[in-house]
């Protein structure tokens, strides 16, 4: 009998042996890691809200999370995240889309200066580019330019002292300024500012506009950080609410297969570029959607603590650091712990007004 | 006759100087409470006022007294002094609206509502106490003390500096810019305004006549060390307190 091409593959080939008789809580997606990182190794975070996860993970874990952008030493008394520290590496809020982390490059070493500079419609000031940040705003102005210039002094040195830079791409849907093409991160009128449909249009972006965007992303800051490794994951949290005329589960999956497929050409062209299978361990119909909370979308617990087990297995070079999992025993946890607390601007797009 | 009872931390030692110029009785008590005293600390709990606090309060009144009560509180009058008297690791600035100075070269500039955010916290628990008090008292009315706004001079600050702020020291200490400190007094302040206003209760702002012309704390207003009032400042504000519960008992 000829012998077939699939006949020598190792297991994690076959669905049957890597997925059926494996129990859930097993499945593993990594075939191998090109790279393990040490707990000296400055990892920066960036991305959807799921990408919080990894951050908050690898800070508990004893990894140097590195934060270029701290809550004031004066004010350590308060908790760490109060006002959008530690969520990031840098005060950046949640980044969804490629264009937006290009455009936060741009804007770090002076490349881009959007109009819009700031919004005022409650009587204070909100900086458009992460409106979530600051939760009652900015007196002034002048308040608001000289913290704008120091967090992005701080989002230079996260670039520039990165050894890895952790990407979680989160959205293909965004809103544009038409003046001067800069990206929102989240709609003009949800958080502040006012929608007008002169000045903002809606854009969701194709595979190859993602994919370049990616590209000059990856070059620019590899001329600033050579030896910098990158880490993409895709977002497996569905869209909170499309614009486009579609169901929104129609709409999610478009917007999940670009990202995904801009991760496979990336990794497959730059040495420096790893995808990381998170969207697959969460998503996978191996966990029979438990990894969800009842809404169908947030992410729980269990779920996150799949990823960073699967994470923690191939990336992190010390096993015996403190667990990155929790401690606490799932089926001790109320609903409410189990569903993951995260930052996520894009969720109010899907209140009621 | 008024019994106006005055609880607060180190700050009320200048009004306790301040009453023993003024004729008596004044109709003024005092309570100073040490933080570190753990007999009466948390001053308030989920099941009331703390016992020991009680005890000492109903002491310090006078028993046969039935003239209308007012309360007054200064706790937390360091907290703007703690982060601004001297200089940090970080140097900071702060933009405040009608503060019409340049920020300083190489400062990071902190967002106002972040430190308001901070002058809150501390302040929580002082306020939970002041209204369980005035709860449990029955007050006509109450009233906070503004801490003293800052010494301009470093020089004076260098001379009369406390221990506390020192021993954070590992090197030689650098005392803050003034218009820096005066900043983070004003927005100390404006917290303080708010909860006032939030709970009833009214601000005394620090009395002009010890006030500089620049808004700094005045040669006469300055206590024996860098951040506390003296009897005069403890004087003027117990005239305002006298002033503002006269109205009230003739309203």
């Amino acid at each position: 009998m000829t012998k077939h091409p699939y006949a020598d593959l190792d297991s994690y080939h076959f669905w049957s042996k890597s997925i059926s008789k494996i129990t859930a809580d097993n499945v593993d997606p990594v075939v191998s890691a090109p790279f393990t990182l040490s707990q000296s190794d400055k990892i920066v975070t960036a991305g959807s809200c799921f990408a919080q996860h990894l951050a908050k993970r690898l800070e508990e874990s004893g990894y140097n999370y590195y934060v270029t952008e701290n809550l004031p030493e004066i004010l350590s008394d308060l908790p760490k995240n109060e006002f959008g520290y530690r969520t990031y590496s840098a005060r950046y809020g949640n980044i969804y889309t490629a264009r937006q982390l290009l455009q936060l490059f741009d804007r770090a070493y002076g490349l881009f200066i959007p109009e819009q500079e700031f919004w005022n419609t409650k009587g204070y000031f909100v900086d458009p580019w992460r409106p979530a940040v600051e939760a009652n705003g900015y007196k002034t102005l002048s308040e608001l330019r000289f913290d704008r210039q120091y967090h992005l002094s701080s989002v230079r040195k996260a670039f520039e002292e990165a050894d890895l830079f952790i990407f979680t791409l989160g959205l293909t849907e965004a809103w544009i300024d038409t003046r001067d093409g800069a990206v929102y991160p989240v709609a003009p009128g949800v958080i502040d500012g006012a929608f007008n449909p002169e000045l903002h249009k809606f854009h969701n972006f194709s595979v190859t506009e993602v994919l370049s965007d990616m590209k000059t992303f990856l070059d620019k800051l590899w001329a600033i950080n050579k030896n910098v490794k990158v880490l993409l994951t895709v977002s497996p949290v569905p869209l909170a609410a499309t614009y486009e005329n579609k169901q929104v589960m129609v709409a999610t999956t478009y917007s999940k297969s670009v990202l995904r497929v801009v991760a496979e050409e990336l990794s497959n062209q730059f040495e420096n570029v790893t995808y990381f299978p998170s969207y697959e361990i969460i998503t996978g119909s191996f966990n029979d959607g438990r990894y969800f909370a009842k809404n169908k979308r947030d992410v729980v617990e269990e779920g996150v603590d799949h990823v960073m087990r699967v994470f923690r297995k191939h990336f992190l070079s010390d096993a015996a650091s403190t667990p990155i999992e929790k401690d606490k025993p799932l089926a001790n946890k109320s609903f409410s712990e189990r569903v993951t607390q995260l930052e996520c601007e894009e969720s109010l797009l899907d209140l009621d007004p | 006759m008024k019994r106006v009872l005055h609880l607060g931390n180190s700050h009320i030692n200048a009004l306790v100087a301040g009453n023993k110029t003024i004729s008596q009785p004044s109709g003024h008590f005092f309570l100073p409470i040490d933080g570190a005293d753990k007999t009466i600390s948390p001053m308030v709990t989920n099941s009331g006022i703390n016992n020991e606090l009680l005890t000492r309060i109903n002491k310090i009144l006078p028993e046969n007294d039935t003239g209308k009560l007012f309360t007054s509180f200064c706790f937390g009058g360091n907290y703007h002094n703690a982060i601004g008297l001297l200089v940090n690791e970080e140097p900071f600035d702060l933009v405040v609206p009608g503060f019409p100075e340049a920020i300083l070269p190489n400062h990071r500039v902190i967002p106002i509502s972040q430190l308001m955010s901070y002058f809150s916290t501390k302040y929580t628990a002082a306020f939970q106490a002041a209204l369980a008090i005035n709860k449990q008292f029955s007050v006509t009315k109450s009233f906070w003390i503004a801490p003293p706004p800052p010494i301009k001079s470093e020089v004076t600050i260098r001379s009369k500096i406390e221990k506390w702020f020192t021993d954070r020291y590992t090197t030689e200490f650098l005392v803050n810019h003034a218009h820096v400190r005066k900043k983070l007094w004003h927005v100390n302040n404006l917290v303080l305004k708010d909860l006032c206003d939030k709970n009833n209760i009214d601000l005394i702002a620090t009395p002009k006549s010890m006030i500089t012309e620049d808004g700094f704390l005045s040669e006469a207003g300055m206590g024996s060390d860098s951040t506390h009032g003296s009897y005069r400042f403890g004087q003027a504000v117990l005239e305002t307190i006298d002033i503002k519960c006269e109205m009230e008992i003739n309203a």
